[in-house]
């Protein structure tokens, strides 16, 4: 069997023209996709990666008692946390908003130490965006502490720069403190040094208000000043760099509205593929786009971030779904997951939080095995069309079954 | 002979595929554990492209293979980002809101052989 | 020579320059140019395997690699160093034939629907898929280097 337009789930671009070919159940060949999405496609056939549908305590088990485990394990805990989701669809995210408001858990996603900030500048207004398809009118696209090559494969060449025929070609540029294979080919690439972001956005503006200031302000001033829209793309370099403090980027973008009467607008770089989903749905419900706690109706608060949760050892009970805290936080906070928190992990693979949670779903995979609806980087909506039929339940149902239950 | 480096973490599309198909395994382990920096740092420890050099900060110590790029500015280490590098980043809110994924300071040292 | 693309005279600078004649070539330069399309290989040249020349062949192996099948040469003079390719598309958006490939359905962003262009993203790797379409194969050939030039990762070499 051969199917086209698949939506590849591998990062948040989202690519939805690849061609996928199965023989059986085995997929043989991957057409158009990045090395990043066809090795995430061509994952789930590994059999020996993946988790198996249940697991209680590490012991084999059927859906029902796993539910029951985990449904008594939250019911029994006093302050549940909900992690993650950023991997599944905007359904299966609406159960598990439902089922932390049940249960007053606080719930969390990457992007609280990604790129939630820029998520919810865009949606309160006060950074300005624009989708993919309005990057025709766009003559200069800024990558401001990110490689694409590396994080998002095909963002150049599908959604940015290379899919649009314009009447003169955009101008490429980057901010960077890394030489990487995105400043070699364009002709004005800023280098930075580690934590120099803060220094430049604060010489740029000097030199827009004073015309003072930097060397490599002066040139980023004069290559906006030749600019009709130019684009930023925000990486985690720049997220990391101001430490998720964006008051002096809005400050930037408003003096180059004003004084320079340019209008730039802004696209995250979200790394997983539907954060911003989850930012969305959270945002239309509480007002804010992560760290939102349902314990006394609606809080929030740094306090509540994944981080200061496990930090504090406040959470007794997390649900963890699509992520896998053990490798990404630092090792020295992952310790504190061992301390007589009970774990509950949704994860099609097996990973290092998979192997210490009391409950393990190895659910079925978004995109390939599990359809739904997906948030793209730009805010844009993507319809997921699974090619493969399977008995593993997905994110949407386990969660479901488990908001049943409780 | 100890330098101060400042590690900036990345990531890397080889490294990312690799743990996707194969998982945690060698292959993996070995592109997670690779260091680029400055050749005046290398010349600094004395030490050439393919040794191995110790980082540690107040979290633990690892050890790293390190790669010459002449356009790395001295004094920084770039790494791939991975679970490894992970036993020396820390969270500490009173420095920082967010963890110090992409500035980590560390003590790299030689390892003797 | 870590350098991303060579041209023949950086090759030249690392051979003997004696002009021996042993490999089959007339000159040195010449001999280059052969490494280069990958019709010589290192193997040919009887004065570089000498203790002289030991860095030089460091360097030179460093950029040749290992010893290449023929079929790794496609009919258009593509090579394709699968090890540093990502699949990000570059060389095929930057080709007249991958850009009129693309189609836009529901006025959404391109997708590639047939492969109709020279090469193609498989398995997360590019390969040539109509070697025959390229404009190097035309009649008369039409040298373009578009898409080796613009590889960020330097993973596509014309050798011929």
């Amino acid at each position: 069997m051969s199917y086209k337009n698949l939506v590849c789930t591998g990062c948040s671009c989202l690519c939805d023209d690849i061609g996928v070919e199965q023989e059986g159940d085995v997929i043989t060949r991957v057409e158009n996709a990045c090395r990043k999405g066809a090795a995430f496609i061509y994952a789930h056939n590994i059999n020996e990666r993946r988790n198996p549908p249940c697991l209680v305590k590490g012991e084999r088990g059927d859906l029902t008692e796993a539910l029951d485990t985990a449904t008594q394990l939250l019911r029994q805990a006093k302050k549940p946390l909900i992690f993650g989701l950023d991997n599944s669809t905007l359904e299966a995210q609406a159960r598990a908003i439902e089922l932390s408001r049940t249960l007053g858990a606080t719930i969390d996603d990457c992007s609280s130490f990604c790129q939630g900030t820029v998520v919810e500048n865009i949606l309160t207004g006060t950074l300005p965006s624009c989708s993919f398809p309005q990057l025709k009118e766009a003559d200069l696209l800024v990558y401001w502490g990110s490689n694409p090559y590396h994080s998002h494969p095909r963002h150049i060449s599908r959604f940015a720069y290379y899919p649009f025929e314009r009447a003169k070609p955009a101008g490429l540029s980057c901010v960077d403190v890394r030489d990487t294979e995105l400043s070699r080919r364009c002709r004005h690439a800023f280098r930075l040094l580690p934590g120099e972001d803060r220094d430049f956005i604060i010489s740029i503006l000097t030199v827009i208000k004073e015309d003072s200031g930097r060397e490599d302000a002066r040139a980023f001033v004069e290559l906006l000043k030749k600019s009709q829209f130019p684009i930023i793309f925000v990486g985690l370099g720049l997220t990391y760099a101001l430490d998720g403090d964006f008051s002096l980027f809005q400050q930037l973008i408003e003096t180059i509205k004003n004084i320079l009467g340019i209008g730039l607008a802004v696209i995250p770089m979200a790394c997983h593929t539907n954060m911003r989903g989850l930012n969305h749905l959270l945002y239309q419900q509480t007002g804010h786009v992560n760290k939102i706690s349902f314990a006394n109706g609606i809080s929030h608060g740094p306090q509540f971030s994944f981080l200061e949760q496990v930090r504090n050892q406040e959470a007794d009970c997390i649900l963890i779904v699509g992520t896998d805290p053990y490798s990404s936080l630092p090792a020295s906070l992952a310790k504190n997951l061992n301390r007589g928190i009970s774990l509950i992990t949704l994860d099609p693979y097996i990973t290092p939080t998979s192997m210490h949670s009391t409950v393990v779903f190895g659910g079925a995979i978004s995109g390939i095995e599990a359809g739904g609806r997906v948030v793209r980087m730009d805010g844009t909506e993507v319809t997921l069309s699974p090619i493969k039929e399977t008995d593993r339940p997905s994110d949407e149902e386990i969660i479901s079954r488990l908001l049943e239950g409780v | 002979m100890k330098i101060k480096l400042v590690i900036v973490t990345y990531r890397d599309a080889y490294q990312w595929a690799i743990r996707q198909t194969e998982g945690s395994e060698a292959n993996y382990q070995e592109l997670s554990s690779q260091i680029s920096m400055a050749p005046t740092d290398l010349e600094t420890l004395a030490i050439s492209e393919g040794d191995m050099i110790r980082l540690s900060d107040s979290m633990g110590a690892i050890v790293m293979k390190v790669k010459a790029d002449a356009n790395c500015p001295p004094g920084v280490g770039f790494v791939p980002v991975s679970s490894y590098i992970n036993k020396l980043t820390e969270y500490d809110p009173v420095k920082a809101q967010l963890p110090n994924f992409k500035r980590i300071e560390v003590i790299a040292e030689v390892v003797e052989a | 020579m870590t350098q991303e693309r060579i041209n023949p005279l950086q090759i030249y600078q690392l051979l003997p320059c004696t002009d021996c004649k042993a490999c089959g070539c007339e000159t040195c330069l010449a001999f280059a140019f052969e490494l280069i399309s990958r019709e010589k290989t290192l193997a040919d040249c009887p004065d570089l395997q000498k203790e002289e020349f030991s860095s030089s062949m460091e360097l030179l192996k460093e950029y040749f690699g290992e010893e290449l099948e023929e079929a790794d040469i496609a009919e258009s003079g593509h090579l394709i160093k699968q090890e540093k390719c990502v699949g990000c598309g570059d060389c095929i958006m930057v080709c007249s034939l991958g850009r009129r490939s693309r189609v836009r359905p529901r006025g959404e962003m391109p997708a590639f629907t047939e492969s109709v262009s020279v090469l193609q993203v498989i398995d997360g790797i590019i390969h040539v898929v109509n070697p025959y379409r390229c404009k190097r194969k035309a009649d008369p050939p039409e040298y373009c280097r578009a898409c080796a030039m613009r590889c960020p990762f330097g993973a596509l070499e014309l050798v011929r």
